[in-house]
């Protein structure tokens, strides 16, 4: 097969210039995105707010304006720290993948967690968060942790559901399974 | 009124009145450390409990919960960055900065005695002076409330932190976010997208347990990886209960300030202990020193919030006692107490029931000198949670705010609206956002807009003439004005004395 150097040379040529200019791009300010993901988010409820009487609407539709100028305000300043960035260096920006990565899982555990309290109830939904999260935190020790969520869940039933009448979903839609198995 | 004074005495030195006193100031305490657990949640909880006491008593450890929850939230607060009530939001700016420099144990000790100063005085003002303190209050119409909004509002620009462009967003992000439900004018559902349980609006305690303690536990998670074992992030924490004499005497000045300002804030119906920290804690900043210390670990900060909220505590009493009038969310809870135990707020309660009202009101006097007594006792063990490794305390935390939120009002939402606030703070205070002044905005919403709107009712088309007919409204627009400009105008004062100095 006869290969066209040319053609091979010319598409890398462009297809460096296209990712070194990708890569460049990836070196502004996050200030710049969150500005625009807050201009848009505004732009939706200022169209949702002129469907609302006018007097409910005169106060929203005030401060999403001010919303709106204070993101292009934000954008403006996210610009301005790109642009006074050394040359040739990557902005450091606190939201990025490698720093938002541990708390991003860290809050699907949460998620999970409140999840299973219409599955399985409070407390049975805390004990399995509880051993789970410290178990990711490196809690290695099982007895310490089974430890110290059972001494949790007896402080929360003790004080709060019979002392306090506090009201708990005990066993969620696992209660109501049970009672039909009976 | 001394011989009152004789009579009320001894109804409240009898056994009964006095175990009522000690169980409603450490159950308080408890109370208002655990985030969703507020003092109103306290109050209301033990009312039934009362049923079968006297009503000194019954009413003795009522008002003890009230002024001790509010305390107690401050504990978490300094310690946790969780406030455990809304009214120590303002607390957890300088609190936890002092705990993580390792002094958490002088700060909580700075908290209690702040507390029991603020509460004290409060408490004076409600056994001396409250029928005239009580027409005051009498006064206020939604003119007026507007403008205290107002001026609550200018507090925004000096809680934003390193980016004052990103603190106003986040105060106004706030005041927008105050009006998801029903309108309360015309009762059209604002942005509820469909969602019966969103027209009671966004309720603020799981937002604020969201924004506060679960976005903590996300940047706590980052540390963990990282390798930290305690949440403090020096090795030796200071063993002292108070701050050197040296230093906490700098803090008397701003003590005295913000229980006089806590105190009148506390007797406006509605404003309540929340707004009163924020309020005090801003003047405590404009006042200070040393500003720039205010949100990196200043005790000024601690004391001027305290004081503020534990004031205001007292200063709620006063309309509640003398008109009937609730200054707070908890005095109205207070208010069906009263009623429960036969005593109709009003003229009567400082003649007819005159000799009950002061038992009652030297055993909220009591409840607060005890309070404080009890906080410095354990300051040096609660302080210990921060030496607790954060893979513990992050779950806990968790688990504490997931059922507070749960019991507020028995409903999944409040939970959702926590973990959707958790994320939004998450986010905000990452990417270099301020909470305090959403937290502000939040809270202000409904006062400033539903008082505007009702104001320009009453004043049926004629605003301007309206305004100056009212000479409180002046007196609160001239805050608001002096507010705004105070740095620049003492800017200047400072460069014209500077000058004359040097010619």
């Amino acid at each position: 097969m006869k290969i066209d150097i040319d053609f091979v040379s010319v598409s890398v040529f462009h297809f460096y210039k296209i990712y070194g200019g990708i890569q460049m791009r990836a070196k502004v300010h996050q200030d710049i995105y969150i500005g625009i993901f807050i201009s848009l988010l505004c732009i939706v409820f200022l169209l949702i707010t002129t469907t609302l009487p006018r007097g409910a609407a005169v106060f929203p539709a005030l401060l999403l304006i001010i919303l709106l100028l204070l993101a292009g305000w934000i954008i403006w300043d996210g610009v301005r720290k790109t642009k006074s960035a050394k040359t040739g260096s990557t902005v450091d920006n606190t939201i990025s993948y490698s720093k938002i990565r541990v708390p991003a899982v860290t809050y699907l555990y949460i998620c999970g967690y409140i999840a299973l309290f219409k599955l399985v109830g409070y407390f049975i939904a805390t004990a399995i968060f509880m051993i789970a999260i410290m178990r990711r935190f490196h809690e290695k020790s099982w007895k310490k942790n089974i430890a110290i969520t059972a001494g949790f869940i007896f402080i929360i039933f003790a004080l709060f559901v019979k002392q306090l009448n506090v009201p708990v979903l005990n066993f969620g839609y696992l209660e109501q399974f049970l009672t039909m198995l009976r | 009124m001394s011989d009152n004074i004789i009579v009320a005495l001894n109804l409240l030195f009898q056994l009964d009145t006095m175990i009522a006193l000690l169980v409603g100031v450490v159950g308080g305490m408890v109370i208002g450390a655990l985030p969703g657990f507020s003092a109103s949640m306290g109050v209301a909880l033990l009312i039934p409990i009362t049923f079968g006491m006297k009503p000194v008593a019954g009413l003795v450890m009522l008002t003890a919960v009230y002024t001790s929850a509010i305390y107690g939230g401050s504990i978490t607060a300094t310690l946790c960055h969780t406030p455990g009530t809304p009214a120590s939001a303002a607390t957890a700016i300088d609190g936890y900065q002092l705990t993580l420099k390792g002094r958490g144990i002088e700060a909580v000790g700075v908290c209690t005695a702040a507390s029991m100063i603020g509460g004290i005085v409060g408490a004076v003002a409600l056994i001396f002076i409250a029928p005239p303190l009580g027409l005051f209050s009498l006064k206020f119409s939604s003119l007026e409330f507007f403008m205290l909004a107002l001026f609550g509002l200018t507090i925004i620009a000096s809680l934003a932190g390193d980016s004052l462009i990103k603190g106003l967003f986040s105060g106004v992000l706030g005041l927008f976010i105050g009006t998801i439900g029903l309108d309360l004018i015309t009762g059209v559902p604002r942005y509820t997208f469909g969602i019966i349980a969103m027209e009671d609006g966004v309720n603020f305690v799981p937002a604020l347990i969201g924004m506060f303690s679960v976005s903590q536990v996300l940047i706590l998670s980052s540390d963990i990886e990282n390798g930290r074992k305690a949440i403090m992030l020096c090795d030796v924490m200071s063993g002292n209960i108070l701050p050197p004499w040296k230093e906490f005497k700098t803090l008397i000045p701003t003590i005295i300030r913000s229980s006089i300002i806590g105190t009148i804030v506390g007797i406006i119906p509605a404003a309540g202990a929340g707004i009163s920290s924020w309020v005090c804690y801003a003047i405590g900043k404009k006042f200070s020193k040393h500003p720039e210390e205010f949100g990196e670990g200043s005790f000024e900060g601690v004391a001027s919030s305290e004081t503020g909220n534990n004031a205001a505590t007292g200063g709620a009493l006063i309309p509640l006692f003398t008109l009937g009038l609730p200054g707070s969310s908890v005095a109205a809870i207070l208010l069906g107490g009263l009623m429960i135990h036969g005593l109709v707020p009003g003229a009567d309660m400082y003649t007819k029931y005159a000799s009950t009202t002061y038992a009652i009101s030297f055993g909220y006097l009591l409840a607060n000198i005890l309070m404080g007594l009890i906080g410095l006792g354990i300051a040096r063990y609660v302080a210990k949670v921060s030496v607790l490794s954060p893979s513990v305390l992050c779950p806990i935390i968790i688990g504490l705010s997931s059922i507070g939120c749960y019991a507020i009002r028995n409903s999944m939402l409040d939970v959702y609206v926590m973990l959707a606030f958790g994320l939004i703070g998450y986010i905000v205070r990452i990417s270099g956002f301020a909470t305090a002044p959403m937290v502000l905005g939040m809270v202000l919403s409904p006062i400033a807009e539903g008082n505007w709107r009702r104001a320009l009712i009453l004043a049926r088309g004629d605003m301007i003439s309206y305004f100056f007919t009212r000479p409180i409204s002046i007196v609160l627009a001239l805050l608001v004005v002096a507010s705004l400009f105070a740095p620049q105008l003492m800017s200047f004062v400072n460069k014209r004395s500077k000058a004359s100095v040097t010619s």
